[in-house]
C-alpha cells in the first residue's frame, strides 16, 4: 500500500475529504443505477402476476414485422 | 435500401449537418467570449478592456512573486513568452500556485496596465507522475515535460 | 452496378438474422439476462479492484499530491458519458430510419444512465477543482459544454415523459439527441480550440501519454469497468422497458406467472 497507516489513507495529506467524498458519491450513484432497474423489473412482474386477466394470447410479437 | 428509408436517412443526415452548421456559426460569432481568459499578449496589444472584469491567464514568471511584509498582498507577473502583465492580489493563493506554473487571474486592469485581481486560479497541465520520477528526471537534467534544462 | 447489387445482397443476407433477432423482444430479454448474469458481477469486481488500486496503491502525483486520485472516478465517468451519448443518438437514428422498436427501447434506457454518469463527471470535477484550481466551478468551455450534455440527457428523459403517444415521443427524442450530437466534438476539442482552465487529455491515441504507467494502468482498468457498467445499466433498463411494452403478450404473461425467482 502507498500509505503508511489507515490514518494517512483517510486524511491523504489534507485532500482526504475531497477524495473520499467523490468515491462515496460515486458508490451511491452506481448502487442506485444497478438496484433501481432490478427493483422496478420485480415490481412490473409482480403487478402482472397479480392481474393475470390482462394477459391476452398474442402469438407473435409485432416488432420484427416492420423490417 | 428501401427508398422511404433512404429518404429518412437523408433527413437524419440533414438534421445533424445543419444543426452543426448553425452551432458552428454561432460559436464563430462568439469565439472571443468562449475563451476563459486573455493571454498577456492580447492585454499588451490593448485588446482587453480596461476597468471591466476580465481574466488573464499565462505562466507565472520565475522570481516575480513578491509578498508584502505587512499584509496578504502579493504581486507577480503573468507571461505567454511574448508579453507580460503585472498582477496584484490580496488573499490566499491556491495550493498549486507557483512560479513557473500556469495561473489564471480575474480582476480589472487599471490605468497603469496592472491587473488588480480578486481571484487567482491555478492551472495545471496534463502531466502526471510520482514525485520520485519527477526528482529522477530533474537529477538527470530534464524538467517534468521531458525537455532538457 | 452489378458488383454493388451483389454486395448489397450479401449484406442483407448476413444482417437479416441479426436485425431480426434484435427486433424480437423475447430473444433480447433472454440474451440480455444471460449476459447480465456473468457481466454484472465481473463489472462490480473490476470496479472494486480499480478503486482500491487507485485509492491505495498508485503513487501520489508530484504536483497535485493525493487529490489527483479523484481522476479514477472523474475520467471514466466523463468518457462513458460521451460514449453513452453516441449510443443514444445512434439508437435514435436507427429508430427514425428503420422504425425499429428495440432501438427506441435502447434510446430510452440510455438517457437516464448517461445523465447519471455526466452528473458524476461534473460533481467529481467540481470537488477536484477546489483543491487544484482553487474554485468549485469555473465557466470554462469544457465544463460548460459538459453541463450542456447533462441538460441534453435530462431533456431526452423529460421529453419522453411529456408525450402520451410513445411513438411520437421516440421520434421527438431521437431528433433532440441527433441535434445534440453537435455538442460532442465541442466537448472533445474545447480545451484545444479555446483558452480554458481544464488541461488537455493525458491519454493520447497517437504519441506518448503524459501520465506515468503506475498511474495509467488503474485508470485504464477503471475506464474499462465503467464501460462495462454502462452496458450493464443499459441492459437492465432495457429489460424493464421491454416488460412494460410487452406486458400484454404471451411470453411476458408466462414469465410473470413463473414469478422471477432469480434476481436479474
Amino acid at each position: 500500500m502507498y500509505f503508511d497507516s489507515l490514518h494517512a489513507l483517510l486524511t491523504m495529506d489534507g485532500h482526504g475529504a475531497y477524495v473520499w467524498l467523490v468515491y462515496l458519491v460515486a458508490l451511491a450513484i452506481i448502487a442506485l443505477l444497478v438496484v433501481a432497474p432490478i427493483r422496478r423489473r420485480k415490481q412490473v412482474l409482480q403487478q402482472l402476476a397479480a392481474q393475470p386477466n390482462h394477459v391476452q394470447p398474442v402469438a407473435v410479437s409485432p416488432s420484427a414485422k416492420e423490417l | 435500401m428501401h427508398p422511404v428509408r433512404k429518404q429518412r436517412l437523408y433527413l437524419v443526415l440533414f438534421m445533424v449537418v445543419f444543426s452543426s452548421a448553425a452551432v458552428a456559426l454561432m460559436m464563430y460569432a462568439l469565439r472571443g467570449n468562449i475563451n476563459l481568459f486573455y493571454p498577456p499578449s492580447d492585454v499588451a496589444a490593448g485588446e482587453a478592456p480596461v476597468g471591466r472584469p476580465i481574466r488573464v491567464g499565462g505562466m507565472v514568471v520565475a522570481d516575480s512573486l513578491r509578498r508584502s511584509e505587512t499584509s496578504l498582498e502579493i504581486t507577480f507577473e503573468l507571461t505567454d513568452y511574448e508579453a507580460t502583465v503585472p498582477v496584484t492580489y490580496t488573499g490566499i493563493l491556491p495550493d498549486l500556485f507557483d512560479e513557473g506554473q500556469g495561473a489564471v487571474a480575474s480582476g480589472e486592469l487599471n490605468a497603469e496596465g496592472v491587473l488588480e485581481a480578486t481571484e487567482i486560479l491555478a492551472k495545471h497541465d496534463e502531466n502526471y507522475m510520482p514525485p520520485e520520477v519527477a526528482d529522477a528526471l530533474e537529477n538527470s537534467g530534464y524538467d517534468y515535460k521531458g525537455n532538457a534544462q | 452496378m452489378f458488383v454493388r447489387r451483389i454486395a448489397r445482397c450479401i449484406i442483407a443476407v448476413a444482417m437479416w438474422p441479426i436485425f431480426h433477432k434484435f427486433g424480437s423482444p423475447p430473444w433480447l430479454y433472454a440474451i440480455s439476462g444471460a449476459i447480465l448474469r456473468w457481466m454484472l458481477p465481473v463489472t462490480l469486481i473490476l470496479l472494486v479492484i480499480g478503486a482500491v488500486w487507485g485509492l491505495m496503491f498508485s503513487p501520489a502525483d508530484f504536483r497535485q499530491g493525493n487529490s489527483y486520485r479523484i481522476m479514477y472516478i472523474h475520467v471514466p465517468a466523463a468518457v462513458v458519458a460521451l460514449a453513452g451519448y453516441y449510443v443514444m443518438a445512434l439508437a435514435g437514428a436507427i429508430n427514425l430510419i428503420w422504425r425499429m422498436k428495440m432501438a427506441d427501447v435502447a434510446m430510452k434506457a440510455a438517457a437516464p444512465v448517461g445523465a447519471a454518469f455526466t452528473f458524476l463527471a461534473l460533481f467529481s470535477g467540481a470537488v477536484w477543482g477546489k483543491p487544484t484550481w482553487g474554485a468549485w466551478w469555473v465557466w470554462d468551455a469544457r465544463v460548460t459544454s459538459m453541463l450542456i450534455l447533462l441538460f441534453l440527457y435530462l431533456g431526452v428523459v423529460a421529453l419522453y415523459e411529456a408525450f402520451d403517444n410513445k411513438e411520437a415521443a421516440g421520434k421527438a427524442c431521437a431528433v433532440l439527441s441527433l441535434v445534440g450530437m453537435v455538442n460532442i466534438p465541442i466537448i472533445y476539442k474545447s480545451v484545444d480550440w479555446w483558452y480554458s482552465l481544464h488541461q488537455p487529455a493525458s491519454i493520447k491515441l497517437t504519441g506518448e501519454s503524459t501520465i506515468d504507467p503506475s498511474m495509467l494502468y488503474p485508470l485504464l482498468l477503471m475506464i474499462a469497468a465503467f464501460y462495462a457498467l454502462f452496458t450493464c445499466c443499459l441492459l437492465l433498463n432495457m429489460r424493464v422497458e421491454l416488460l412494460r411494452r410487452e406486458s400484454r403478450t404471451h411470453w411476458v404473461g408466462s414469465l410473470a406467472k413463473r414469478e422471477c425467482s432469480d434476481v436479474l
